[in-house]
């Protein structure tokens, strides 16, 4: 079995991920920082991935420019968007650890069992929902009830009734279901967490985090007129 | 009724206050429907509505469409501590995308919002389902403006990192009409009783029914 990054390096980068995005001021400070996070993404093997988001961000920086500025809130989405994403990048890394090494590592951290449990549902469920939202839709339009995207605009009241029940019904079966699972798998037991995946604090992780935070600290230092 | 939810009820009946593994499953599930709902109403109201939208009523409308979603939430599991940990996690969700002040907000207001929740079966009863929803969304149409009350100055400070003159002087002018503030908590708590009649009738009419 394929060895897995400890979910505590992703969560120490994305602390310091979260720090440093917030005490940048300019734009270049924000590229540099998303250089960096590009680089951690694909260090850990994330290579379509980090294509797809360098994309991303240079859509966005471009959108930034040609939107009028009476836009307002839009406009900060946008750029709020865009200034979160080298942190949502290293988030999508943490994300995606196996449920049972963020069990495992959560443990050694002495997290409450409760709190490690609600962890990994958040983790495990946000990314099933917009699965869920689309095998909502696709059974609205299978059944010809909101044929056209602009049926929503047309039936509003019908649109939310026939979006919203569906997706409490299918949330409520989803926590038995999730339940029974983590249940079956042993999440209650109060002995000593194991892991099936080969995890733990490894020289290259600690190296990657250092690297992160150094590569941070100097994009500070540079924009701060130091050079 | 298979073992698992045997065992929970069970469990529920001799402790009716311990959360059991269910309740904080369910508690985490819906909590991220409720944040995913959110996000997609202000944003949605942000590209409709800017700039009004997204002061005045963005939070109304984000708690007609979250309203039966908490209202489920609090039929299901009905423990103490429901609002808080639905505060807490939103705070923290908040808190990774960068908001601190949000974050500030949400973690003081579940406090409160849970001290309001005390006594014997408050999760049952319909109005104080009300009170603890609206308290939620005023964390959320609030953390713009009790820091902008507290602490004007920091505040607007990071603001502007974040944002362009005009947004800023656009916030400072909603902010700081005590009229606008009004019209915010009116509109807020108009949509947070509105998604509790709609959630108390969904709970009522599909889920008691269904007998999940």
């Amino acid at each position: 079995m394929s060895r897995v990054e400890d979910p505590r390096i992703h969560l120490a980068t994305l602390l310091a991920a979260g720090i440093f995005a917030i005490a940048i001021r300019s734009d270049w400070q924000l590229h540099l920082l998303m250089l960096l996070s590009l680089l951690y993404l694909f260090a850990h093997g994330r290579r379509s991935q980090s294509l797809r988001c360098a994309i991303g961000y240079a859509a966005a920086s471009c959108l930034l420019i040609v939107l009028p500025s009476g836009l307002g809130t839009a406009l900060m989405i946008v750029y709020l968007t865009l200034r979160m994403l080298p942190v949502l990048m290293i988030g999508t890394l943490l994300i995606s650890s196996p449920p049972g090494a963020i069990l495992w590592s959560g443990a050694r951290m002495r997290l409450p069992r409760q709190v490690l449990i609600m962890i990994c549902i958040l983790f495990r469920f946000s990314s099933v929902i917009r699965i869920e939202m689309a095998a909502i839709r696709q059974g609205i339009r299978a059944r010809g009830i909101l044929p056209r995207w602009y049926s929503i605009l047309l039936h509003p009241a019908m649109a939310y009734e026939c979006f919203v029940l569906p997706l409490i019904i299918r949330g409520l079966k989803l926590s038995t279901e999730l339940t029974c699972a983590a249940q079956f798998r042993g999440v209650e037991s109060r002995r000593p967490r194991s892991c099936i995946y080969p995890v733990g604090v490894r020289p290259t992780g600690l190296l990657a985090v250092g690297l992160y935070t150094l590569g941070a600290c100097m994009i500070l230092w540079l924009v701060k007129g130091n050079v | 009724m298979n073992e698992v939810t045997k065992v929970n009820a069970s469990e529920a009946t001799a402790h009716p206050n311990r959360w059991t593994l269910k309740n904080v499953i369910t508690l985490a599930v819906f909590t991220v429907i409720i944040f995913i709902v959110m996000m997609l109403v202000t944003m949605a109201t942000n590209i409709v509505l800017t700039p009004i939208g997204a002061y005045y009523a963005g939070p109304g409308i984000a708690a007609v469409l979250a309203g039966p979603f908490y209202m489920v939430l609090a039929t299901r599991v009905g423990r103490r501590g429901v609002l808080f940990f639905v505060h807490l996690i939103t705070a923290l969700a908040f808190l990774i995308i960068g908001q601190i002040y949000t974050f500030g907000v949400y973690a003081v207001l579940g406090v409160i919002g849970e001290l309001c929740m005390l006594g014997r079966d408050a999760y049952k009863n319909f109005w104080r389902n009300c009170i603890g929803f609206f308290i939620y969304f005023f964390a959320f149409s609030g953390a713009g403006i009790l820091p902008m009350l507290l602490f004007r100055e920091s505040y607007l400070g990071w603001y502007s990192a974040y944002s362009d003159p005009a947004a800023v002087e656009f916030l400072t002018n909603v902010y700081s009409s005590p009229s606008a503030i009004a019209i915010i908590i009116f509109l807020t708590a108009a949509g947070a009783v509105l998604g509790c009649l709609i959630g108390r009738a969904i709970v009522n009419r599909h889920v008691k029914k269904a007998k999940i």
